[in-house]
């Protein structure tokens, strides 16, 4: 075992000098950042930082140039993406990419493919129904046939029917009203609660700083601040990064 | 002084036509006439697949139709030769000229099924049909006659010095606008169209000229066998000629080289199985052409021409460093008092949900106007609809008093609207040069323009050779290159990936631009560079104006740092 | 009259051969986003493997599982030759890596079966007779066959998690690899099930036509033309499109010409491929706006 997986201990994840460069231009760099279980971290800044890069790369969509992502103790940064769904890292990616040609049922089944540790589908779905009751109602419907709110509510039941230890939301609110804003995070909360590690990249940054526990703001694929989430949103680099004026 | 020289390379093609007059033995002239026709019609084949990127599998049926064509004028209308073979030639283009009128609609592979489809079909009737002398052919063709060659030399002679011919006018063809102009649409129509192309006529111009090379090809098949018969123009030749401009890579000298290739190939390959029955050999052809496309393509997709470029590569070792003046715009024509560009309540939906909703935005020449906004915000559909790149669906665009609605984009780019794009659309397999040469007609403008973003040094270099930042120079520097300084130019997002001396560059070109009378618009999520350089900045939030005005002011409104951090209305 | 019903019967069996074409081609297309123009060579080679074991005496259940076994075989050697990482970037590559293996395919039949054409072995028919109509069964058996294929195939992707991790995988490949669904062993399954189809109808080929080396180019250019009115995407719709395509080409050859096939395919296929461009020109069209601006 590397030393990493030491400094590391308490972590679920454990990311330590990641970075990812596309072609010649590196997009993230030297980025340390733990998610521990029952916790929910917040990766804010303005667009074109690099949160998305981030996520896609503990997620393993994309090869890290560097660093380590471990995850309970088991380097992760070189499996592909199937694989880490396996290991108990969960993407919710960004604008939702529902199965809209399958029904809610059989998004959910999906999901639920090959759960982590193993699990009957059947009884992790009943869960998932009875954590968001609108989906039961429509279990039958097609998925692309749900209301913006409703299908981020499938997206997250996708991930949750695979039994993550981890679960990463990119931009989960983008696009929708006010009031499926606020369940939506209250159910985040929920989760957290029950003891999910939460790592959550968000637009609202108001919102996702008042439900977190630890924040770190990206800016051009560099962590620049991080700590607690109410010392986060106090602090006047954040909004200076995002508007340039303080 | 330009930095292109000449290039002589199609030259080479001479040396078979002088080979052939001193080579006696039938079976080298049979094999090096047929290396001939086939280099002509795949030559063609690759300016509409290589430089224009319509994979056409129909080749063969236009060197039928040239060669029937000939075929029969000569044998019903005794024509002599050289007329029937004009005719044949002329017949094919014009056929290639209707057929593409119908089948460049399709896109790609669709593109490439239609001609299979269209090749099957022409060889069931040209089997089926009695004037056509059904599966026999037409027979007794009088042979090509060339004084002081035999009748086994002058097809072949006649058909390389065609070939060379082919090559010089296809070489001379590639550099020019046109040439240009069909190798960005390869890569992306949306550049074609924002330097004023118009792409549904450079594919078609392309696709008729393939269509005359296949019948020049043709008329020397039939005045080399002297009959002309349905099996010599069936799908597996079309896709023999596929397999040559593959294996040739993108160099048209290199299509020659495939042509070689692929039927020596096909010669020895037969000799090696020489006791097998003889209807056998069209069975080896095929595995060699489907053997020799699956290696060129999965393993070595440049094919020949990466060996012509190890030649050039050194030859670029000396670029040209001599100092040139950074361009200078010519300044657009003085304008009315009135805003140049004019977006009234523009709509846009995708599926049911609208992208933009009813945005305005009305700029001045000599003006900079940002849009901003978080992510998702409807900046760049914005842009798409006033460059034209989205259909219009609600709204108004005038351009200098004028309604512009109706406009396809190149329309709009010839009347002065110039764009550069978030997914930046340069050409990578194209140099610097030549991206930022398609912009326009004068040469001398590109060296100045290339200055100006400091990529002078760059010029011969391939664009996908170059870095992130300095592909955005190029983009702008194609611009900056135009015959005419633009009256409107939609910026998406310019500066991003860009290194901070890059901005720097960026921020004096977009200045250059307005000191020149032209209305910019910037649609930029790095707020600080969009403060220090934007005019008037609009503000929107899920496809609604929010907020316009100076960018002192309007970056403080505390409706605009909500639309950027989100309100904290959440219960935890 | 007679003569109708015979050429509707001729129609409906070799239009359900074009059927379980375009359901290969969908499948396919669907699962790793690649035409696979090769797909009427599977058939086809199915086809001749099937004939040469029926006039071996090989009896029918070994020759319809030689055919089914040919197809898979050179299904899988597509699957390997055509799917890159790079499929999904460069569609046309792939459909030219198909098209190259569509040639090796064309040239090994033409090594091994020569330019000979093979038929099923001489023996009576079972003629059904119905009034003064005389129908071959064999050709209802076709068409039945081929409904119940289509049938089992709705069944697996509709009824399945295997099926609904291809329909998954079909919809969004990236959605899918996030879901633990392992996409690569999906295509290898779409390729396998298209080689399936493929044997199948080889066989059904080979009880009412001709087996020949070259067939599958035809087949292929008629499958495609199917699955195109099916939008590609749809099984049902493409097999309808199979059936539709079918009788046409009965009722072109009964009363016109058997050579005009093929270019009734053309016409048929440009059709098809340009509707759905035509229709969107229509709807895009919009008012003019009223003498622009009165200042």
């Amino acid at each position: 075992m590397s030393a990493a997986t030491n400094e590391g201990a308490g972590a679920l994840l454990h990311v330590e000098g990641l970075a990812v460069a596309y072609g010649k231009a590196r997009v993230l760099n030297d980025i340390a950042l733990d998610v521990r279980a029952g916790e929910i971290v917040t990766v804010i800044g303005p667009n074109g930082a690099g949160k998305t890069t981030l996520v896609s790369a503990i997620a393993g969509l994309l090869r890290p140039a560097a660093g380590t992502i471990v995850l309970d103790g088991k380097r992760i940064e070189r499996q592909p993406a199937e694989r880490v769904a396996v290991a108990g890292v969960r993407l919710v990616p960004e604008r939702r990419h529902i199965f809209t040609s399958l029904t809610v049922r059989q998004n959910l089944a999906v999901g639920a493919f090959r759960p982590t540790g193993g699990g009957n589908a059947h009884d992790e779905i009943e869960r998932v129904f009875t954590l968001f009751p609108a989906l039961r109602e429509k279990a039958d419907q097609l998925g692309g046939q749900l209301s913006g709110g409703q299908q981020q509510m499938l997206a997250i039941g996708r991930a949750l029917v695979g039994r993550p230890r981890v679960l990463m939301l990119d931009e989960p609110t983008i696009g929708l009203a006010p009031q499926p804003v606020a369940e939506l995070f209250e159910r985040v909360v929920a989760l957290k609660e029950a003891g999910l590690g939460v790592l959550l990249v968000e637009q609202n940054v108001r919102g996702s700083l008042a439900i977190a526990d630890r924040a770190y703001l990206l800016e051009r694929g560099s962590v620049v601040v991080s700590g607690t989430a109410s010392a986060l949103a106090n602090d006047e680099r954040v909004l200076n990064s995002y508007l340039g004026v303080a | 002084m330009s930095i292109r020289r000449a290039n002589a390379w199609w030259l080479l093609a001479l040396i078979p036509a002088v080979a052939a007059c001193i080579i006696r033995a039938p079976y080298y002239l049979v094999v090096m006439g047929t290396i001939g026709i086939d280099a002509i019609a795949a030559v063609g084949l690759a300016i509409t697949l290589r430089k224009a990127g319509q994979p056409s599998l129909a080749q063969t049926t236009f060197m039928a139709i040239g060669a029937y064509t000939a075929s029969l004028l000569e044998l019903n209308a005794h024509w002599p030769l050289a007329a029937a073979g004009i005719a044949g030639i002329a017949v094919a283009a014009l056929a290639a000229w209707i057929i593409g009128a119908i089948l460049l609609n399709l896109e790609g592979l669709y593109f490439a099924l239609g001609t299979l489809a269209l090749n099957a079909a022409a060889v069931a009737i040209f089997r089926n049909t009695g004037i056509f002398g059904n599966d026999a052919g037409l027979q007794d063709l009088s042979p090509l006659r060339v004084p002081g060659l035999s009748s086994d030399q002058a097809p072949t002679v006649v058909a390389w010095v065609l070939a060379a011919l082919g090559l010089y006018l296809a070489v001379r063809l590639d550099r020019s606008r046109f040439g240009r102009g069909l190798r960005m649409l390869r890569e992306s129509a949306k550049v074609t169209q924002s330097v004023g192309f118009d792409p549904a006529s450079l594919k078609r111009s392309a696709f008729t000229l393939s269509g005359a090379y296949a019948g020049a090809a043709g008329v020397l098949l039939t005045a080399q066998l002297s009959v002309v018969n349905p099996s010599l123009f069936s799908l597996g030749n079309s896709i023999a000629l596929l397999a040559m401009v593959i294996t040739g890579g993108e160099a048209l000298l290199g299509t020659i080289g495939g042509a070689i290739v692929i039927v020596v190939v096909h010669e020895l390959s037969r000799s090696w199985l020489q006791y097998a029955p003889v209807t056998l050999a069209g069975g080896i052809d095929l595995v060699v052409n489907g053997l020799v496309l699956i290696l060129i393509l999965r393993f070595w997709p440049r094919g020949l021409t990466s060996i012509a470029a190890l030649f050039s590569r050194r030859a670029r070792g000396g670029a040209a460093t001599a100092t040139v003046a950074p361009a200078v715009l010519d300044g657009v024509a003085a304008q009315d008092a009135k805003p140049v560009l004019q977006a009234r309540d523009i709509g846009h939906r995708f599926g049911g949900v609208y992208a933009v909703d009813g945005a305005s935005l009305a700029v001045e020449a000599g003006q900079v106007v940002a849009v901003i906004g978080p992510n998702g915000a409807g900046k760049t559909t914005l842009l798409s609809v006033i460059g034209g790149y989205h259909p219009i669906q609600r709204g108004e665009v005038d351009l200098g008093g004028a309604p512009v609605d109706d406009l396809p984009p190149f329309r709009r780019a010839r009347r002065g609207i110039a764009a550069t794009f978030q997914h930046m659309e340069v050409v990578q397999q194209m140099t610097v040069w030549e991206n930022v040469l398609a912009a326009g007609t004068h040469a001398e403008r590109v060296e100045p323009a290339l200055a100006a973003v400091d990529l002078l040094g760059a010029a011969e270099t391939l664009v996908s050779d170059l870095s992130f930042g300095q592909q955005r120079m190029v983009e702008l520097a194609r611009v900056l290159a135009r015959d005419e300084t633009p009256r409107v130019l939609l910026m998406d997002e310019p500066a991003s990936g860009l290194s901070q001396p890059e901005r720097a560059v960026l921020a004096g070109v977009i200045r250059r631009f307005a000191a020149a009378g032209t209305a910019v618009v910037l649609v930029e999520h790095d707020v600080a560079f969009v403060a220090r350089i934007a005019d008037r900045i609009l503000v929107l939030d899920h496809g609604v104006p929010i907020a316009e005005g100076e960018p002192q002011t309007l970056l403080r409104e505390q409706v605009v740092i909500d639309a950027y951090l989100g309100s904290a209305t959440v219960h935890a | 009259m007679e003569s109708f019903v015979q050429y509707l019967v001729n129609g409906l069996a070799v239009g359900g051969v074009y059927s379980l074409i375009a359901i290969g081609y969908v499948v396919v297309f669907r699962v790793v986003r690649i035409v696979n123009i090769a797909q009427g060579d599977l058939l086809a080679a199915a086809t001749l493997v099937f004939l040469w074991l029926m006039n071996a005496q090989a009896g029918l259940p070994a020759a319809i599982a030689g055919a089914v076994i040919t197809a898979l075989i050179a299904s899988l050697f597509v699957e390997r030759i055509a799917v890159t990482a790079g499929t999904a970037y460069d569609e046309l590559r792939a459909f030219l890596l198909t098209l190259a293996a569509s040639q090796l395919i064309q040239g090994a039949m033409l090594l091994l079966f020569g330019t000979q054409y093979l038929t099923m072995p001489a023996s009576s028919p079972p003629i059904i007779v119905v009034g003064n109509i005389h129908v071959n069964g064999i050709y209802l058996l076709v068409t039945a066959l081929v409904i119940v294929a289509l049938i089992g195939l709705v069944l697996f992707l509709e009824r399945t998690p295997v099926g609904w991790a291809m329909l998954a995988t079909a919809d969004d490949p990236l959605a899918a690899r996030l879901c633990a669904v392992p996409i690569r062993r999906m295509g290898i399954l779409a390729f396998a099930i298209a080689a399936l189809v493929a044997g199948i109808g080889g066989a059904a080929y080979g009880a009412v036509a001709i087996g020949s080396w070259n067939a599958g180019t035809t087949l292929s250019t008629a499958g495609f033309a199917a699955a195109v009115l099916g939008g590609m995407t749809s099984p049902s719709r493409a097999a309808i499109g199979g059936f539709i395509l079918g009788i046409l080409q009965a009722l072109v050859s009964g009363y016109m010409a058997s050579y005009l096939q093929d270019p009734l395919t053309f016409v048929f296929l440009v059709v098809v491929l340009l509707l759905p461009a035509v229709a969107r020109g229509l709807r895009r069209r919009r008012p003019r706006r009223a003498a622009a601006v009165a200042a």
